[in-house]
């Protein structure tokens, strides 16, 4: 069943484009863009791009967790499979393990990218890799609530896009924002976009203390969302 | 006994009954035909068999065991076949079953050799690795109904298999069911709204209406049962839904339906009621009046004095 599982996510081609073919096709774009504009260190505003569309990207392939779940729970599907002598939760987790796993390894082919394409070194990088891990999980675990509340991949998506673009300004990632201890709060804790980059930052910089705050939050995040999946999990089902 | 529902009462949102003191029994080997129009809760008797919903009250045992949605040993042993087309689209017809197979612990070479076996039964075995999406309706159908047949199961639950497809897939899938019913042991449960389907393969009938059953029977027995109605049939050449009622307000007739353009009218026995009928239908040219031979349609139209294909889905 989980081999099934893996395959039905690998066949998802226009997924893989839409989420490995737009950020590096981004990255790339935006990359020139800071060169041309006269940056001189074309291998750190590599890195910082890069780390900012694999988290954005990441929010974005939730729709991997949200889609299985919509297929299998919220369409006719959910007779036949509930009709299976398998316990039912185990099409949940299958669902989000593989979204989870199919989301990491675009997570890691952007950072190959970024690395081998723009020669960025990454300072920490299992370190790096272990937090772009824990945003996955948050990512996906946020996509799954979201479907099990809305009942609908089009909503789900719709809430997904708000709060990726929403977090990803709030964290003032994709243009600085007026400095004040208020936008400064906002960048660091606003959501877990924020607290991903936070921590891989963290560890990119060096500073442990950034690195242990974003990763207890991502994991507390992460076991609520997950509490929050199984009960909602047992509503559908039953 | 394969299926056991004593009086079972099913409400949804805790006020809207959808089985009404439903009683029914399916024993090994038989077909039994559950007829119903929508919404008569075919659909929700079959889901309560199968464990996928609990019902408020009354007793279903399946395979001589009381029925609960945690009993997976109980599920081993049935198939179902869902009113919608229940394969994955992306994956090809072989993976489907590979899928489906292994849900129900087929494992290597059995799994290997029941796809086969299954593949030849749907008709499918040239065509195994195509993705469903390139299929036609009928082929589509067919996989949906092999994805429930590969673990060899003992009650097979067919819920509406034959909708939306074209006739001659419809006529394969009934020769099917009825090769399936004589070759093996296997207990077949199979609901519609369509008459002739249920007269060409079914035991037995139970006919189902607003959760309840109102008749039941062999095909035969329950058309005996209102042999003693005579029925005509009036064929016109412009009808007019607008008579239908004025044609049922007749003294003694029992039904009237319209189906394209001939009124079927049931009508208590020896009861005179032609001149009255033709004096109603004589503004839209009358060609041909005859007498008709019963069918399920009859029986469930005298019963509730409405006809079962009173909208075409569930």
């Amino acid at each position: 069943m989980m081999r099934f599982y893996l395959m039905r996510v690998l066949k998802d081609y226009l997924g893989h484009l839409i989420l490995i073919g737009l950020p590096v096709a981004l990255i790339y774009l935006m990359v020139s863009v800071n060169t041309e504009a006269g940056n001189p260190d074309r291998e750190a505003a590599a890195l910082y791009i890069g780390i900012v569309y694999i988290i954005m990207f990441q929010a974005f392939g939730a729709a991997y967790a949200f889609e299985g779940l919509e297929h299998d729970f919220f369409k006719p599907f959910k007779a036949r499979l509930l009709a299976a002598p398998v316990k039912p939760y185990r099409f949940v987790l299958a669902n989000i393990v593989f979204s989870i796993v199919i989301g990491y390894a675009q997570s890691l082919v952007l950072l190959a990218y970024v690395m081998l394409v723009f020669n960025a070194s990454v300072p920490g990088l299992g370190f790096v890799m272990l937090i772009l891990l824990l945003g996955v999980i948050v990512a996906q675990l946020f996509g799954s609530v979201a479907v099990l509340l809305l009942k609908k991949a089009a909503k789900a998506q719709a809430l997904m896009t708000l709060y990726v673009i929403g977090g990803m300004l709030l964290a003032g990632v994709f243009f600085p924002l007026p400095e004040s201890d208020m936008t400064i709060f906002l960048s660091k804790y606003s959501s877990p976009v924020a607290w991903t980059h936070y921590a891989a930052y963290g560890v990119i910089e060096g500073i442990s203390s950034q690195v242990f705050v974003g990763v207890s939050l991502l994991m507390s995040v992460a076991v609520l969302a997950l509490i929050t999946v199984v009960l909602l999990s047992k509503r559908v089902m039953a | 006994m394969i299926v056991s529902m004593k009086d079972v009462i099913k409400r949804y949102d805790g006020e809207r009954l959808a089985l009404d003191y439903l009683s029914l029994d399916v024993k090994a080997g038989e077909v039994v035909g559950l007829l119903g129009p929508n919404g008569a809760g075919k659909t929700t008797a079959i889901s309560a068999i199968v464990g996928l919903l609990d019902i408020d009250e009354g007793i279903i045992e399946v395979f001589d065991k009381p029925q609960n949605n945690g009993n997976l040993e109980t599920r081993k042993r049935i198939g179902l076949v869902t009113q919608e087309v229940t394969v994955y689209e992306d994956l090809s017809a072989y993976e489907n079953l590979l899928f489906f197979g292994k849900l129900y612990g087929l494992r290597g070479e059995r799994l290997k050799s029941r796809i086969n076996t299954v593949a030849k039964l749907i008709g499918l075995e040239g065509r195994l690795h195509e993705l469903p999406k390139k299929y036609s309706g009928g082929m589509k159908r067919r996989l949906n109904i092999g994805c429930a047949l590969l673990h060899e199961p003992e009650l097979i639950i067919m819920d509406e298999p034959t909708v939306g497809i074209d006739p001659q897939s419809r006529n394969y899938i009934i020769e099917f069911v009825k090769t399936l019913a004589k070759e093996t042991d296997t207990a077949i449960i199979y609901t519609s709204h369509y008459i002739e389907e249920v007269e060409a393969i079914a035991d037995r009938v139970y006919i189902i209406d607003q959760g309840h059953i109102i008749a039941k029977g062999t095909v035969q027995s329950l058309i005996e049962s209102i042999k003693g109605d005579q029925r005509i049939a009036i064929d016109v050449k412009t009808p007019n839904e607008n008579v239908l009622s004025a044609l049922e307000a007749i003294d003694d007739v029992v039904g009237v339906r319209l189906e394209n353009k001939t009124y079927h009218i049931t009508a208590a026995a020896h009861a005179d009621v032609l001149d009255k009928l033709l004096s109603i239908l004589a503004t839209q040219t009358i060609r041909n009046v005859a007498n008709e031979q019963a069918d399920l349609e009859d029986v469930f139209l005298t019963l509730t004095g409405k006809s079962l294909r009173d909208g075409e889905a569930g």
